[in-house]
């Protein structure tokens, strides 16, 4: 029956200590990825708008040599603070789900006005007119493909929303399921529930530890290229910074759980020893 | 009081093993569960980390038909020479848009100089570049001068195809032919989907 029991008691831990892996990972996702603000810091962080606009500029001389065109035409078409009030539009689309508006119009119009500024001497044909429209569609297109990334956004689409809607229902119900949990411990040896408890707390500290080690063994983190540098930067501190957090929480967890395993045998010890002399007097 | 330290020390000796069970326990269960999908994530992920320590540059050596290493991406490699036009330009290899503003382009798809298959160049129709590409004619020399050998080509055919059009340009590995493009119409203003051919095939062997 002892056994019977003692193997109930360790199932029990065992779902105690997924639901404590449930709750820190949510919380830390939560505080990082899941995290607009935090996003947002990073992509500021890593002068990623600046980037970003650098890379257009780069893109746009690259229609140049082909169009006949002068480079000036591009002259203020564009702006940093534009590009990141549209990255912001598009952050916020990722994670709230909310529509958004690349403005096109204007630069549109100051591009159309540049072109044909810098064709003032020379007489421009019908079928050279419809060239150059093609040509700031074509313009347009790469503005809107270099601030969006649509390729990598589509896969996004809509899953953060979702996850963020859902998650604090979660962890609600992770949450009352691990006191549930700890209610059966408790009923099962209540003399050492804390042992019960730390001891979860260990495990689930434990497998921390051991998955960060292992994902920072297995993946070069630092070395992870998407997109372009400030892109890849931005993703690789996430990373770092979730595998970090991780570490903190595990060793913090380890520490905790010991010296409550310590603890609550030392009392149970000193409780046994007290029932005994107080059965002998 | 020893002999309590002793058995608490035990005790939490003992817990400390089983909450190590309990985390072999779950890694087993995940290792199951996830199977061979833990590994094609992990090659994945890998596959997006590029080393960035610096690559030390050997000069590239042809042996045969086989060029040993090749040169890396976007760096300069050879120079492209069209006397009948005036064209003495450097050749990199890549594509991007970064290096078209630097000189001519190699496809990274087809061959280079000497291996005996298709080689693709490209260029702006800029005046620094192929402005004047349309003074080309058939039995005309353009000239490649790498830093492994030197290789002549004579002009055979020009087309003017559309940039979609890919049978325009057939990468093959029977005859050493180059192929250079750029866009057309040459004076052209606006936006362009036309591209103008020059096909030209080796005419002799590599000087050594």
């Amino acid at each position: 029956m002892k056994v019977f029991r003692k193997i109930v008691q360790v199932i029990f831990i065992w779902f105690l200590m997924i639901i404590i892996l449930f709750l820190i990972c949510s919380h830390i996702f939560s505080k990082t990825i899941l995290n607009q603000d935090y996003i947002l810091g990073q992509l500021e962080k890593e002068n990623y708008y600046n980037n970003v606009y650098h890379e257009i500029q780069s893109s746009f001389e690259g229609y140049i040599g082909p169009s006949g065109l002068d480079e000036s035409i591009f002259d203020g078409i564009v702006s940093e603070e534009q590009i990141k009030q549209d990255i912001i539009q598009i952050v916020n689309h990722i994670y709230t789900g909310e529509d958004y508006t690349i403005q096109t119009e204007e630069m549109r119009e100051k591009l159309n006005r540049n072109i044909y500024e810098s064709l003032l001497n020379y007489n421009v044909s019908e079928e050279e007119k419809v060239s150059i429209s093609h040509f700031e569609e074509e313009i347009i297109k790469e503005y809107q493909e270099q601030v969006t990334h649509s390729e990598y956004f589509e896969i996004l689409e809509g899953i953060f929303p979702k996850i963020i809607q859902k998650l604090p229902a979660l962890q609600l119900t992770f949450g009352l399921v691990g006191i549930i949990v700890i209610g059966i411990l408790f009923v099962i040896n209540k003399k050492m529930i804390l042992c019960s408890i730390s001891d979860s707390l260990l495990a689930s500290s434990l497998f921390l530890l051991f998955t960060k080690l292992w994902i920072s063994s297995e993946i070069e983190i630092a070395n992870i290229t998407i997109l372009n540098d400030a892109f890849s930067k931005i993703i690789s501190n996430v990373l770092k910074d979730i595998l970090d957090n991780w570490n903190i929480v595990a060793i913090v967890g380890i520490i905790i759980s010991i010296l409550c395993l310590i603890g609550s045998y030392f009392f149970f010890y000193r409780d046994k020893k007290q029932i005994k002399a107080t059965k002998n007097s | 009081m020893h002999k309590k330290l002793s058995k608490v020390i035990k005790a939490t000796i003992i817990e400390i093993i089983v909450a190590f069970l309990l985390v072999v326990f779950s890694v087993i269960i995940i290792d199951v569960a996830l199977g061979q999908k833990k590994e094609i994530a992990v090659t994945l992920i890998n596959t997006m980390s590029l080393d960035k320590e610096e690559v030390i540059n050997q000069a590239p050596v042809l042996e045969g038909k086989v060029i040993k290493n090749y040169p890396e991406y976007g760096s300069k490699y050879a120079k492209i020479q069209i006397p009948k036009i005036g064209v003495n330009l450097d050749v990199y290899y890549g594509d991007t848009m970064e290096i078209l503003k630097k000189g001519v382009g190699h496809s990274s798809g087809s061959y280079f100089p000497g291996e005996g298959g298709s080689i693709v160049y490209m260029g702006h129709n800029s005046k620094k570049v192929f402005r004047r590409f349309g003074e080309i004619e058939k039995g005309d020399f353009i000239q490649i001068n790498t830093d492994y050998g030197e290789f002549k080509y004579q002009v055979y055919d020009m087309k003017i195809v559309n940039e979609m059009d890919l049978d325009a340009l057939p990468i093959q590995k029977e005859k050493e032919m180059l192929m250079v493009y750029t866009c057309y119409p040459f004076q052209n203003i606006g936006y362009t989907t036309q591209r103008y051919v020059v096909y030209a095939e080796r005419i002799e062997e590599e000087e050594e």
